[in-house]
């Protein structure tokens, strides 16, 4: 994998998806009611799609030429912290995808001890009592106080 | 002038009522302490309370809000004069003068300086504003389409050219904000733009989520890794500073306000950056430049008062022309979006008591503020030393709940975590990430505006370039961009800032 290549590549992905919706947009007749819309809602969208494409090219050949495609070093981003990064993220992701099922107050009630714990705080026992705390704050002040209609997932039937 | 005093009399009313003294209270509160502690900043904690301001009366938040942007102004300097930290970027400068002060055990003449420029600034700022923002609302009442386009064409390409990094990452990240504010229904026409037939994205990219990932959930995943590593022990020494030092320091400060007032009404100068260029104009128009650096009172107050001074300066734009100048003021537009007020010219004749409310509150806040930072200084410095570990989990759970909370859509939870590891990886790869934002907001306002021009003129671009506000603006908008390719990207003045 090569740094600078993977940037520039994305921005090109990006603006090519903007001129493939153009391109379907600009095909479609527009209606009479609009007819001093000369932008539609295609050329705004198609002019920023170039551009993100000009961008995209240029950028890519500046890093090609400039030499800027070394590959990533072991151990340059500095490992553990990436590693801590990598681990909040991936609890991040799992819960927002538990809340739905599991429901708000079990995925808090597992999703703080964890971060807790991965963020340093020890023992265990410390980061699930202060884990489980921070839960019963969040739910007091969302679910009584600002009256949130928070997803209950499986204790629909009990709260 | 009768308008503005009967305005101000009804703002005060409005913003001496117990509930909004509580918000005013509240905001400064919050402001002082995340400028005081590194890491986090007023985008960022403007942006994750901003879906509980949905449970607020809309005076109330604007005015906490406004509370924690320049209360973020007063706090950063703390960890700035006593261990070398700036809180804020803002603060950045004062390091250079504050932390040798506290060497020489004069932490508490430095600190008191701070405040007290930091008020003068604030209070000369919001009395400018009181001035400045409704007669400029009235000019702006002439401003149509075309006028609206060169403005946001204007501060899109300030906002974008003034961020970090590279001129090019930053055009293509604010492009990148334009494109991701096209998906969902365009306005005019209904028609669906870049949802790819998913019924998910038809409601479009709510921008809550966005900023609550790209500012606080990246701002954890960022912060993680950083903390105090020692707490500054020793003795504050003296508060206030003896009679001429004071002087000199009451001095400076009026200067920081005036290089920081006029330079913060324009896009994209925001606190950071006038900070440091109130600090070079002090060190330059001294005559004692050599004694900067080395522990000087007129150091730590002109670029104090400069970022306070500016941070005022940027409701200048926003209140009448609907424009922000900074991300913070962004998030603050956002808001009051939220709440179907839209700034801009309209917003002093529609919700005057609304607008010279939030305007009075700043009058409170400094001297809300001014008592927080002088006597409760102590306090404050040994806030910032609450470990990071308890408070990072805290606000990705405040994010992650916020982003929810709007449209009750677990794809704003997703796509808030999405935006929070964009957010962190640019800031790793050194992209700017207020373009982006400035794009997704700031974008469909100027889509509208070239849309509503055109429909004007019958399809005639001519008339952007007929109308004599338009084309100034639009020269202005040429003659700046030169201006960021010439000047501000060459190395000798990166350095230099």
């Amino acid at each position: 994998m090569y740094k600078g290549l993977v940037e520039p590549l994305v921005v090109i992905f990006l603006a090519a998806l903007g001129i493939a919706d153009t391109l379907r947009l600009s095909s479609v007749i527009r209606p009479d009611g609009t007819f001093h819309d000369v932008v539609g809602p295609d050329r705004y969208l198609g002019a920023i799609s170039v551009g993100l494409l000009l961008c995209g090219v240029w950028i890519l050949v500046k890093n090609l030429k400039g030499g800027r495609h070394t590959p990533i070093q072991k151990g340059e981003s500095g490992g553990s912290q990436v590693n801590q990064v990598v681990l909040v993220v991936f609890v991040l992701v799992l819960y927002a995808f538990a809340m739905p099922i599991l429901g708000y107050l079990l995925a808090t009630c597992l999703f703080f001890p964890i971060i807790y714990f991965i963020f340093g705080v020890r023992p265990w026992l410390k980061s699930i009592i202060i884990g489980l705390s921070t839960t019963a704050v969040f739910y007091a002040i969302f679910e009584y106080f600002a009256e949130m209609p928070l997803p209950k997932g499986l204790l629909e039937n009990i709260l | 002038m009768d308008q503005m005093e009967s305005g101000l009399l009804g703002g005060f009313l409005g913003a001496l009522s117990f509930t909004n003294l509580i918000y005013c209270f509240v905001g400064c509160v919050l402001g002082t302490f995340v400028g005081v502690l590194p890491g986090l900043g007023p985008a960022a904690t403007s942006a994750i309370l901003l879906p509980l301001t949905t449970y607020m009366p809309p005076a109330g938040a604007i005015i906490m809000l406004a509370g924690i942007y320049y209360g973020a102004m007063y706090g950063g300097s703390t960890t700035s004069i006593l261990v070398n930290v700036p809180g804020e970027a803002s603060s950045v400068p004062t390091c250079l003068d504050g932390f040798q002060m506290t060497r020489k055990g004069r932490a508490g003449e430095a600190l008191a300086i701070a405040a007290i420029g930091s008020f003068i600034a604030g209070t000369i700022g919001t009395i400018a504003l009181s001035f400045v923002a409704p007669a400029l609302a009235r000019v702006a009442l002439k401003f149509g389409p075309p006028e609206y386009f060169a403005l946001v064409l204007f501060s899109l390409t300030a906002l974008v050219g003034f961020s970090e990094g590279s001129l090019l990452k930053g055009l293509i990240a604010g492009g990148v904000g334009m494109l991701l504010a096209c998906v969902g229904l365009d306005p005019l026409s209904g028609k669906q733009r870049l949802t790819f037939g998913s019924v998910t994205f038809t409601g479009g990219m709510d921008v809550i989520p966005v900023l609550m990932g790209l500012f606080g959930v990246a701002e954890v995943l960022t912060s993680a890794e950083e903390g105090i590593l020692h707490l500054y022990e020793g003795a504050l020494g003296r508060l206030i500073p003896r009679g001429r030092e004071l002087m000199k320091g009451i001095y400076a400060s009026v200067q920081g306000t005036i290089s920081g007032f006029l330079l913060g009404l324009l896009p994209g100068m925001i606190p950071a950056v006038t900070s440091f260029l109130a600090y070079d104009i002090e060190r330059r128009l001294s005559k004692n430049p050599q004694q900067f650096g080395t522990g000087c009172i007129e150091g730590v107050a002109a670029p104090e008062a400069a970022n306070n001074a500016t941070s005022q300066a940027g409701f200048i734009p926003l209140m009448a022309l609907g424009i922000p100048t900074s991300p913070t003021l962004a998030i603050m537009l956002a808001a009051l979006m939220m709440y179907g007020l839209q700034p801009g010219p309209f917003l002093f004749l529609h919700h005057a008591d609304f607008a010279w409310a939030v305007i009075a509150s700043m009058y409170i806040g400094n001297v809300i503020l001014l008592i927080l930072n002088l006597p409760l200084v102590g306090l404050w410095a040994r806030l910032c030393l609450v470990p990071y570990r308890f408070i990072g989990p805290v606000i990705l759970g405040v994010c992650l709940v916020g982003a929810f909370s709007v449209r009750n859509r677990l794809f704003d939870v997703v796509a808030c975590v999405g935006f929070g590891i964009l957010g962190y990886l640019m800031k790793r790869r050194h992209w700017p990430t207020t373009p982006l934002i400035l794009g997704i907001i700031l974008g469909p306002m100027l889509e509208q505006s070239l849309r509503q021009s055109l429909e004007l003129s019958g399809g005639s671009p001519i008339i952007l370039l007929a109308r004599p506000i338009s084309i100034t603006l639009i020269i202005l908008t040429a003659v700046l961009l030169v201006f960021i390719r010439k000047v501000l990207y060459k190395p000798q003045f990166r350095e230099a800032t």
